[in-house]
């Protein structure tokens, strides 16, 4: 009989790589670290805590049901992972019930419901984020910002009309969600820079694009995800946004904006619900670039990222059936060599896009006629009798909103109330808009004035055309309210 | 120039004998013949028991069909012909010699001039197969009829820890050139290529040199698994060789470059095929080495020789990433094994497979383009017709998928197991 010792006999490869599935997790959560840094900085320790009571509370409902469903309690930081990104993926002055019910959600019913680590059907934290999203909308589209850095680490709830303001972002209300200048640099290179560095509102750790991109390289080094994912999908959203916004100057603003880097990084890229072969990854990645910019620019919600990457997620089985690697030497029934349909698709996506953006962007940038000043009301410092309120306009131009009072009859004064605006250089009146007047008819001639520069209307001596007596006195009542309105423009325009 | 895409990288831990020039192995006292040495019918034994045998004396004839000689690698006499288990655990048939210390020996007759079918009738006469690994008999490979305008030889030795061929190609390069030779002319090829890993400059550059007419030395990129068949085939020719299909639909015949070597001593010295060189390495060797090996010789002989820890934490015939684990050294070596390593506590890592967690490693590893974590679920769902669909059927059994799993988990054998199926049950 033969001898059979005690070696110990394996199956080959004796020889394995390096890696578990622990050590890409921990790597997931060192990648995320300067998110969290970042968030902690900006809004405060209250959004440290969010992420912590999140990540707590994603560990604890997953051993909850380990030991529920009587299984072995599972220590493979994966839990984490999730818990921290969706904790990121909060406001920073969210309910502390937020964080419970959404890491609940996340873990009992997207992930372990379904299998456990590597079965759920959707990224839990994307799944979640909708979730909350619906469930809570009021609290979900709450940002905030605080005035300065300094005094944000201690920030809570109850402090807010005092430290803190809320602030829509970028998304959802354009350039006004911005600040003027940043680090003395103003206009659009100010815009940019403030949302690369994210001290704008925004979820907690989706804001700051330096950190989730150092996070991204990270992972992208230690080869734990795909870097075509992120990659692929960003240009799919920058060729979008050019073709949608038709505007070239917007990309770095809606790239940078919102949770696009955060989402593309951290979660379109998890493993379970993304592709597997390479190719099928970057075709889904454009789905994802695609999808995102169309809910944003078409849909109701401002942000499109999580349902971006949630619709694509169901789609992913159906991809790695349908879209099979071409294998080494096969060929089809007539015995030639088997079209790499898939590949070829991908690549020339990629490549049409990359010549797309590079021939277009820089074209459209240099007819485009977006000034991007700061939009937004405007403080007037010179005391001035009829103007209440200034605001900026998109284009540049000012809208002034100005009220006064025409003596229509000897004890009868009709108040007036007008919106006028200005063009960006001060020059022309474009547009005005009647808020208040009368109802009986003594309404302005407002084509009198419409397109006028301030000479021709200081010059105006027929100012009663319509022989009404009590109409002229309208007219020459906006008269005087334009007239403010080109002084108080030569204050704003000379700052 | 074409590469095959993915693959992997492991370490190549081949500096502990890539220096060490081919010394004789051990001078076993009993060798254990394997009567199947080789891929195809075991061959037929031609002694009896109590027979005297002289070294290099035919002991077992081929069989019919895809078969190969056997000659007894020591003078002495034949004891039984008895089961003896082998590294993979069956049991198989072996022919039992018991040294004499004489070491007389016969031998073919040495031919000069030899014409193609002459050469061929010669490596089917010397037993010769594929020493690779795969021990397919040459002979019968390199009979293509003139399908064949290529002939690629292997010196990629894509597997880590082995260099025996490395060695080979150094110290007999002459003799592994003018093999190529006989073997091109053997099979009616007008060229070869040899392909070798850009790991082993020094080989390239010696190769090259004396290379002479028709023969091409093509340095490849160092990726395992390189050697491979096909892989080999489409780094050396740009050639894909069809799913299914042999080397030869593609104009191509492979030999390795021991086998070449072995085909100019049968030819030019009529030396059967009964010993060859063989790495033996890995921590738990005081003295690794190239070694002449005869075939037959229980592996505790060689671990003896080397000095190897017989108790170390896993010993290896062949290379690490296709190589089995053996379970005993009274197991025997035959024309294939390449390689025996000792592998100490650092080198081997015995994980325990934990969940797949769809990281997609194993497709991008694949370098058949299959998908081994969807094999993997259908073969556990006992669905097959879903396996093959992801390609199961191709599989070529590198352990690719194995190596770089992150959840440790044995992908490669379920792979195998599924593609063992698929052919029992023709699906």
């Amino acid at each position: 009989m033969a001898e059979i010792s005690n070696y110990k006999v394996a199956a080959s490869p004796h020889e394995l790589g390096g890696g578990s599935t622990r050590r890409i997790m921990v790597d997931v959560l060192i990648a995320l670290l300067p998110c969290v840094v970042c968030g902690t900085l900006f809004y405060g320790l209250y959004a440290l805590l969010l992420v912590v009571i999140c990540t707590a509370t994603c560990f604890i409902s997953e051993q909850l049901f380990n030991l529920a469903r009587r299984k072995p309690l599972t220590f493979d930081c994966s839990a984490l992972v999730t818990g921290v990104i969706l904790g990121l993926n909060l406001p920073p002055r969210a309910e502390w019930y937020i964080p419970v019910i959404g890491g609940v959600f996340a873990i009992v019913i997207v992930k372990m419901l379904f299998g456990g680590l590597g079965k759920n059907f959707a990224n839990p934290a994307a799944t979640a984020r909708v979730f909350l999203l619906l469930a809570y909308s009021s609290v979900m589209a709450q940002y905030y910002i605080g005035a300065d850095i300094s005094g944000n680490l201690l920030g809570t709830p109850s402090d807010l009309p005092t430290d803190f303001t809320s602030a829509p972002t970028y998304l959802s209300g354009g350039t006004a969600a911005l600040s003027g200048s940043f680090w003395n640099v103003s206009g659009y290179p100010g815009y940019v820079l403030q949302l690369l560095f994210g001290y704008t509102g925004g979820s907690i750790g989706e804001t700051c694009a330096v950190a989730i991109l150092a996070g991204g390289a990270y992972l992208c080094v230690r080869r734990v995800i795909d870097w075509r994912i992120p990659a692929v999908y960003i240009l799919t959203a920058a060729v979008m946004v050019l073709a949608c916004y038709q505007s070239a100057r917007e990309i770095p603003l809606q790239l940078l904006s919102g949770g696009l880097l955060f989402g593309a990084v951290f979660m379109a890229t998890d493993y379970a619900t993304s592709p597997k072969w390479r190719y099928n990854r970057i075709l889904y990645a454009v789905g994802l670039g695609v999808l995102t910019v169309i809910i944003r620019r078409f849909g109701a919600y401002p942000e499109g990222t999580s349902l971006a990457i949630l619709i694509l997620n169901l789609l992913v089985p159906v991809m790695d059936r349908m879209i099979l690697p071409v294998r080494f030497g096969q060929r089809t029934k007539s015995g030639k060599p088997m079209p790499r349909i898939a590949q070829w698709t991908a690549l020339g996506l990629c490549g049409a896009m990359a010549l797309a953006l590079a021939v277009a962007a820089p074209i459209v940038a240099a007819t485009e006629d977006r000034s991007f000043v700061k939009t937004g009301p405007i403080e007037l410092q010179g005391t001035y009798e009829s103007i209440e309120s200034a605001d900026r306009n998109e284009d540049g131009s000012v809208s002034f909103e100005v009220a006064g009072i025409a003596d229509l009859y000897e004890n009868y004064q009709q108040p007036l109330r007008y919106t006028v605006t200005l063009d960006a250089d001060g020059e022309f009146v474009t547009n005005i808009e009647p808020i208040e007047q009368s109802t009986m008819g003594y309404v302005a001639e407002l084509s009198l004035f419409e397109g006028k520069s301030y000479k021709e209307i200081a010059s105006l001596t027929q100012l009663g055309t319509d022989a009404e007596l009590s109409a002229t006195r309208t007219n020459t009542a906006l008269r005087e309210m334009i007239l403010e309105c080109f002084d108080a423009m030569e204050e704003v325009r000379n700052g | 120039m074409a590469i095959f895409r993915k693959g992997v990288h492991p370490r190549a831990h081949k500096e502990r004998t890539s220096g060490v020039p081919i010394a004789r192995g051990p001078e076993p006292a009993e060798v254990w013949l394997p009567l199947k040495q080789h891929i195809g019918a075991p061959a037929v034994p031609a002694v009896q028991a109590g027979e005297r045998v002289l070294r290099g004396q035919l002991v077992a004839r081929k069989a019919e069909g895809v078969s190969a000689n056997v000659y007894s690698p020591v003078a002495g006499t034949v004891k039984e012909i008895v089961g003896h288990i082998t590294a993979s655990g069956k049991k198989q048939d072996h022919i039992h010699i018991v040294g004499d210390g004489t070491d007389e020996s016969v031998s073919l007759p040495p031919l000069t001039d030899p014409a193609g079918e002459q050469v061929l009738a010669r490596i089917e006469e010397a037993g010769i197969v594929g020493m690779g690994g795969a021990g397919f008999p040459t002979a019968v490979k390199l009979s293509v009829g003139g399908r064949a305008d290529v002939l690629v030889v292997n010196g990629a030795e894509c597997e880590p820890y082995l260099t025996c061929d490395e060695r080979i190609m150094l110290e007999y390069a002459d003799e592994v050139l003018e093999g190529v030779r006989l073997c091109m002319r053997a099979c009616g090829a007008p060229r070869a290529v040899i392909g070798i890993e850009k790991n082993k400059p020094a080989a390239i550059a010696l190769l090259a040199q004396r290379a002479g007419e028709g023969v091409e030395v093509k340095p490849l990129r160092t990726r395992y698994p390189q050697g491979a068949e096909k892989q080999l085939i489409y780094g050396c020719t740009g050639r894909t060789v069809p799913e299914g299909g042999l080397p030869v639909d593609a104009g191509v015949v492979v030999v390795n470059v021991h086998t070449a070597f072995a085909a100019y001593r049968a030819v030019r010295e009529g030396t059967p095929c009964y010993e060859r060189i063989m790495t033996v390495s890995g921590g738990a060797v005081q003295k690794p080495g190239n070694y002449w090996v005869k075939n037959g010789t229980p592996l505790r002989e060689l671990a003896a020789f080397c000095g190897a820890d017989e108790s170390c934490a896993r010993i290896v015939s062949g290379g690490p990433m296709m190589g089995e684990a053996v379970f005993s050294l009274k197991v025997c070596t035959g024309k294939t094994s390449s390689g025996l390593l000792f592998l100490d506590e650092g080198e081997c890592v015995s994980r325990e497979a934990t969940v797949c967690i769809g990281c997609g490693r194993c497709v991008q590893a694949c370098p058949m383009g299959l998908l081994p974590n969807f094999i993997e679920a259908a073969f556990f769902a006992k669905d097959y017709a879903e396996a093959k669909r992801c390609g199961a059927a191709s599989c070529i059994g590198c352990g690719c998928c194995s190596y770089v799993c992150p959840a440790g988990r044995f992908l490669a054998q379920s792979v195998r197991l599924a593609q063992k199926t698929i052919r029992e049950r023709k699906i």
